[in-house]
């Protein structure tokens, strides 16, 4: 136990999000460690991109709180939205997009020969290197979604977050995507919104699952995974 | 050629030539940013909201300018605050801010006793009739642009470029938004001069446009665009000259014709991007792709 809550990284305690009248998320009770693996599942509209953006803190909860377990400075996200808030005519190309990625805080540079390598590593690995130079304008979905990871991924995360990751992705990228997931640190928690939770792919440690009709809770049976494929409703909920 | 030597040979030209160059930079860098973030409405609003501190302070007796750089900064700031979800507040607040400033400057203006000149050339400005002072206060905002490039113009782009992922990476995102609005509101009062309150907000987007539609990279699109606010501040100054015109509107409608101009260069045949070409996929945005088919 205690040495779980040294590995500690966010935690709600009872957090909800109202946008207005309406309940988007309630009674979030959730903590985050590291090397943690969670999933969240539930309907569309259930409130999963919400309790993403709660615990990145681009929300803040109206009810109860959400808070880092660590000096905010010391973590490292990464965060590869559903739908990204830039405007794809920035005038900027994919590697000085991901490039930007490692900026962290009002302090911690990276220095500039190990940012370089970092960069050029990262695209190796997400076979990005031809798309380099390339505008996001002229990129495709999918290939937007592997450069949103690359950004992701090149300041090495400690907390990564994927909402909808493979929703752009044809099939080989998935199967490169959920690779490249397993070959990530051991300590690296993820935590992944997906409608794609086939067996072979992503393996949780929990899963949650999020309806705005009810409270979150976790779902039992993750030994069965296929169980959870159904998008949580047969998957035995431990209420 | 003789006729710009002689003018050149003229103090008060001389001087309005040194503060398009000076205001060139600032509208250019600044410009470029509030393009790219769609700050045009704020700007304008800012612009005018302005014209209630030059109002105020003329009436008070106090330099107008001081009027304006407050008002101005208080205004940018506090759109700023009415951003994200609060975006459609942002918008009214726009509306409001830009009718109450100049009814608040034409209401002080009516009260102050005797004509009041100056203020009417804040409004549609004159750059013939620039002040040492004035050069001053644009020397000044450059080099403050620059320092805040310089200190922290990586993450200007991060934060201009994606806002909620600067956020999620710790980035101090609402001190550099603040910034960028102080930049904003510094920009109005030194381009005023120039164009004027009525015509401010078109150097800080018109300059930009033509470099969007000549470059693509950030750093060339900064630096077209200074080089285009250039082009129509100098531009302008001597046709107002050469033909007997108001500067601000000259200087406008000249930035005006550079973003027609561009906008024809724009429409170019399709070029391949080296960058994808190794895998062969010609890179084609979609205006392009539409020029390509008439070319």
């Amino acid at each position: 136990m205690a040495e779980r809550a040294a590995r500690g990284l966010v935690r709600a305690v009872g957090a909800g999000f109202r946008y207005g009248a309406d309940v988007a998320l309630r009674d979030l009770d959730l903590e985050i460690a590291a090397g943690d693996r969670v999933v969240l599942l539930g309907p569309n509209g259930g409130g999963k991109s919400t309790l993403v953006r709660l615990l990145l803190g681009l929300l803040e909860p109206t009810e109860g709180e959400v808070r880092w377990l660590r000096p905010r400075a010391e973590i490292a996200l990464g965060y590869v939205p559903q739908f990204p808030a830039f405007d794809r005519g920035f005038p900027i190309r994919l590697e000085e997009m991901v490039r930007l990625g490692l900026l962290r805080g009002r302090r911690g540079r990276t220095a500039a020969g190990e940012s370089a390598s970092r960069v050029d590593e990262v695209l190796a690995e997400l076979g990005l290197q031809a798309l380099r130079g390339a505008y996001l304008s002229e990129l495709s979905g999918g290939e937007t979604q592997r450069a949103l990871l690359a950004r992701a991924l090149v300041a090495r995360p400690q907390l990564l977050v994927l909402d909808e990751p493979t929703a752009s992705l044809d099939e080989a990228s998935r199967r490169a995507l959920w690779a490249r997931l397993e070959t990530l640190p051991a300590e690296t928690a993820i935590l992944l919104v997906t409608h794609d939770l086939a067996p072979g792919t992503f393996a949780p440690t929990r899963a949650l699952f999020v309806d705005r009709e009810a409270n979150p809770f976790p779902l039992a049976g993750l030994g069965s995974h296929p169980a959870l494929c159904g998008h949580g409703h047969d998957g035995a909920p431990s209420r | 050629m003789n006729e710009l030597a002689a003018l050149l040979e003229l103090d008060f030209f001389r001087h309005a030539l040194l503060a398009a160059t000076l205001a060139s930079l600032l509208a250019g860098v600044v410009g470029t940013f509030v393009v790219l973030k769609r700050l045009v409405a704020l700007g304008g609003g800012v612009a005018h909201a302005a014209f209630g501190g030059l109002g105020v302070a003329y009436w008070a007796g106090l330099p107008p300018r001081l009027g304006a750089v407050a008002v101005a900064a208080l205004s940018a700031v506090g759109l700023g605050l009415l951003d994200g979800e609060r975006a459609r507040r942002q918008d009214a607040a726009i509306g409001v801010i830009w009718a109450v400033g100049m009814a608040i400057g034409l209401v002080f203006l009516h009260w102050t006793p005797g004509y009041a000149p100056n203020l009417l050339g804040y409004l549609f400005g004159d750059i013939l009739t620039v002040t040492e002072s004035d050069l001053a206060l644009a020397a000044l905002a450059d080099l403050l642009l620059l320092g805040a490039l310089g200190l922290g113009g990586r993450r200007l782009v991060a934060v201009a470029f994606d806002e909620e992922a600067a956020r999620v990476q710790g980035l101090p995102v609402r001190l550099y938004g603040i910034g960028l609005l102080l930049l904003v509101a510094l920009s109005v009062v030194v381009l005023l001069q120039l164009v004027g309150i009525v015509l401010v907000i078109a150097l800080l987007s018109l300059p930009p446009l033509v470099a969007r539609r000549l470059v693509r990279s950030l750093a060339a699109t900064l630096a077209v665009a200074v080089g285009a606010c250039w082009l129509a501040t100098t531009g302008g100054l001597l046709l107002a000259y050469r033909f007997d015109l108001p500067t601000g509107p000259a200087i406008v409608l000249l930035a005006a014709a550079l973003l027609g101009l561009a906008q024809l260069v724009h429409r170019r045949p399709v070029r391949r991007a080296p960058a994808r070409a190794s895998r062969g996929s010609p890179v084609r945005s979609g205006r392009n792709r539409r020029s390509g088919r008439r070319a």
